[in-house]
């Protein structure tokens, strides 16, 4: 899926399972695409996977981890099941500190990874939602930088890595 | 079908066919012969690497005077399958996606089929 259409579609889903309209619910998302979620002791390289038996989904993620990171966790997966439910049975997602201690990995597993992440983003934080916001904040407040990131990623219950990313990738500082 | 499931169907048609054959007391090399197809292909056949058409199963099964039936035998595919999947499975994930405790995922897996 193109980067637009996979924007396009997690914005859709956001739309619908939306708290007060900024924070999405994941488990109502994952409910309607008919995922089970479950809360699993993972050791602590394992953030998340995703099972798929017969076409039906399952994802588990580490309940040792932030709410933040579980979320994360659970919108990634959800992104797999969306993107590559054909392509494999089994996704395990690791933590980062793991990623990177395996290199090994083949460049198919590694652009489904990135392609799972870019939908968790876009899911977590739609590009015209976080738009809007940004727009308000930047509004109401003369803020640093950095004052902006937080403010936004607790409103949309993110990492304020992963907003920073986010809005990086909107390029929204160089408007 | 999902492609890892036809890859592990192919397998277990290949085990299938090995066994059969075996039963039938007939080698590699002959079998290979008898359908016009090198000793290789016919490893590679019951190793799943290389898929059979159906009318090559029909040939098979005709040569080991077997019925068709037995090759294809839904169940014994089934149970074979399942064995393979979960072996693989757990291969997979500790060598493809490089966890050191793959015990934990298969766990996870095992505790949604109950």
């Amino acid at each position: 899926m193109a980067i637009k259409n996979l924007e396009i579609r997690a914005s859709k889903l956001a739309e619908k399972y939306s708290d007060k309209k900024i924070m999405v619910d994941v488990h109502q998302v994952a409910h309607h695409l008919n995922l089970t979620i479950k809360e699993v002791e993972f050791s602590n390289d394992i953030s998340g996977v995703l099972y798929i038996d017969k076409g039906k989904g399952v994802i588990g993620y580490n309940k040792n981890e932030s709410p933040l990171r579980q979320r994360f966790s659970i919108a990634h997966e959800i992104g797999h099941f969306l993107l590559h439910r054909l392509e494999n049975e089994i996704f395990v997602d690791k933590n980062f500190k793991a990623l990177y201690r395996n290199s090994e990995s083949a460049t198919g597993e590694i652009k489904m990874e990135r392609e799972a992440n870019a939908f968790a983003a876009a899911l977590l934080m739609p590009k015209e939602r976080v738009i809007r916001e940004f727009e308000k904040l930047n509004f109401d407040l003369s803020d640093e930088e950095g004052d902006v990131v937080e403010r936004l990623a607790k409103k949309f219950k993110v990492s304020k890595q992963a907003m920073t990313f986010r809005i990086s990738n909107l390029e929204l500082f160089s408007y | 079908m999902i492609k890892s499931e036809k890859i592990y169907l192919y397998e277990c048609i290949g085990e299938r066919i090995k066994e059969l054959r075996q039963k039938s007391g007939f080698s590699q090399e002959v079998l290979g012969k008898k359908l016009e197809l090198s000793r290789a292909s016919v490893v590679n056949i019951e190793k799943g690497r290389q898929q059979p058409s159906i009318h090559l199963i029909i040939d098979i099964s005709r040569i080991l005077n077997v019925d068709i039936n037995q090759i294809l035998d839904m169940e014994i595919l089934d149970s074979f399958t399942e064995k393979n999947r979960l072996r693989k499975l757990e291969k997979k994930i500790a060598e493809s996606i490089g966890v050191k405790k793959p015990k934990e995922i298969m766990n996870f897996i095992s505790g949604i089929k109950k």
